[in-house]
């Protein structure tokens, strides 16, 4: 047998030192290795990263970034078992990166809504969060 | 091409959006609503895989087959030809096999990624089955690069493959030669002459110059012509017994039916049939390959029938269709009691009457002691009644693990 080398290797290697080094996320490094072969291990996994951030308060552009790189991990894992052309990592990625311009887009435009800026942006969040649905659901 | 579509989330868009909700649940249940942009990297590759990897499936198929009449038991490729007008990242083709045929070499479904224009041929290979054996359609599933949602297409192809009967060398178990005239293997339309020489005459005015005999006109100075002998051919009737209590023998009786047919139509006799199934088939006396073939067809779907009235159908069609001094060809196993009434019936008539009698035991294999002493019981019985129906024709015990023409000859001394 052939073996394919491992796209997800390497945000599960970057994912290991982050986690290491933030100590507060290191005890999901073995969730993460389950997420090799599981997807919904997978979204567990994501939902337990979202839940460590947003009560440690780690936000910004690093809490995004780790979202960001445990998304890209969980579904290059999902690629890697489907055996994917290269192509549709970079599909992955250019997508999952895409959350970067779009939250600095969100946060230079938030002060110019004063006072309402946050709730705006959860709504718009929520909205777009059920067309998606719907759509997907549709 | 007909269409139904359908497009819904696989469990792994489920667990994504239950993944998405979370996030923005927690963030409120924290209190740091504005966290919630935490979900951006999932909604992005949502919005992404279903805005730019929704294919319409826009794909043209066509199936092939070698040919639409294959001989029972042979094995054929079926060929699915696949052009897809838009770039597919992943397509799974799923066709309609029937259930008469057995797949041999690969499989009926298939895995592929297509660019835009491209064109690719996918192939399988099927035993057949005797019997006709219709496709429906081909199931196209379109699964998206990440998984998330499918989208399912049947488009309507109908193919048809008729399975015909094997056909076995046989001897003619009777007499061709009968009341109607015909000539060579096909008749001739020049009525009244044959090719069997008869006798010497002398030439008479409007005889055609092609029988005059030059040797015997020189030898005795007058112009003498041949006379050649008419052939006169017997009509056959094939009757076909769909009895369901012989369904184990049913193959092998549709394939002696079509050998003798063939037989038949070698001879140049004309034939006639009658597939006695619930709704009895009955093809009227012609001659000719279109008339054989036409035959072939009803053979090739006749199938075991659990309603049979035989004996009723033969009765009323020898009183209304059958043809005096016929010969009739009898393919039955003879288990139920209406096929033996039948045969009194055809003999009460006067008709020679061959039977041709595929021994329903002759395919069971016994699997203890028991069950070997209840088969040699069972053929034993079977044995003493087809002597006394041999009284009412020639009947032909066949065991059907031998050929057909052994069986002929072992009863008939030809």
């Amino acid at each position: 047998m052939k073996l394919r080398p491992r796209v997800s290797l390497i945000p599960f290697v970057v994912i290991l030192f982050l986690f290491a080094l933030n100590g507060r996320l290191v005890f999901l490094i073995p969730l993460a290795f389950l997420a090799f072969f599981s997807y919904f291990v997978g979204s567990v996994f994501l939902i337990l990263t979202a839940f460590f951030l947003i009560y440690h308060k780690t936000g910004d552009i690093y809490g995004l970034g780790i979202m960001a790189l445990a998304l890209f991990f969980v579904e290059s894992a999902y690629l890697d078992r489907e055996k994917a052309p290269l192509e549709h990592y970079a599909i992955l990625l250019l997508a999952v990166l895409l959350s970067l311009p779009t939250f600095i887009l969100m946060r230079s435009i938030a002060p110019l809504m004063p006072g309402f800026e946050a709730t705006a942006l959860a709504a718009l969040i929520l909205v777009l969060l059920y067309a998606f649905s719907k759509v997907v659901a549709d | 091409m007909g269409m139904e579509r359908e497009f819904y989330p696989t469990g792994k868009a489920v667990h994504l959006l239950i993944a998405l909700w979370g996030v923005v649940v927690l963030a409120f249940f924290f209190l740091r609503w504005d966290m919630a942009y935490l979900s951006l990297p999932m909604l992005w590759l949502l919005f992404i895989a279903v805005a730019f990897f929704k294919p319409a499936l826009d794909v043209e198929v066509e199936r092939i087959l070698p040919h639409d009449r294959i001989l029972e038991g042979e094995i054929v490729e079926i060929r699915l030809r696949i052009k897809a007008n838009e770039r597919i990242p992943s397509l799974k083709i799923d066709d309609d096999l029937p259930e008469g045929l057995e797949v041999v070499e690969g499989r009926s479904s298939f895995v592929a990624s297509f660019s835009r224009g491209e064109e690719r041929v996918f192939s399988y290979r099927v035993k057949v089955r005797r019997g006709i054996h219709e496709f429906g359609f081909v199931k196209l599933r379109y699964r998206d690069p990440f998984g998330f949602f499918e989208q399912e297409k049947t488009v309507e192809l109908y193919s048809e493959l008729i399975g015909v009967p094997r056909i076995e060398e046989v001897q003619t178990p009777y007499s061709t030669k009968g009341t109607k005239i015909t000539v060579g293997p096909l008749p001739s339309p020049r009525v009244g002459e044959g090719v069997e020489f008869h006798a010497i005459r002398e030439y008479q005015p409007g005889d055609p110059l092609r029988i005059i005999n030059w040797k015997a006109t020189a030898r005795t100075g007058r112009i003498m012509a041949n006379e050649y002998e008419s052939e006169r051919k017997v009509d056959v009737i094939l009757i076909v017994d769909a009895a369901y209590a012989g369904k184990e023998v049913f193959d092998h009786l549709v394939r002696a039916a079509a050998s003798l047919m063939l037989d038949s139509l070698n001879n140049g006799t004309s034939f006639g049939l009658l597939l006695a199934e619930e709704v009895p088939l009955w093809v009227r006396i012609d001659y000719g390959k279109r008339h054989f073939f036409k035959c072939i067809d009803l053979l090739s779907t006749a199938r075991p029938d659990k309603n049979n009235m035989i004996a009723y159908q033969v009765k009323h069609l020898v009183r209304s269709r059958f043809p005096a001094r016929a010969q009739i060809l009898y393919f039955s196993p003879l288990i139920t009691p209406e096929s033996k009434d039948a045969l009194r019936i055809l003999y009460s008539y006067g008709y020679n009457v061959v039977v041709i009698s595929p021994n329903p035991y002759s395919v069971i294999e016994p699997k203890n002691r028991e069950e070997a002493l209840a088969l040699k019981l069972l053929t034993l019985q079977r044995k003493a009644h087809l002597k006394k129906l041999s009284a009412y024709g020639v009947v032909i015990d066949w065991d059907v693990n031998k050929p057909l023409k052994t069986a002929i000859a072992e009863v008939i001394k030809l």
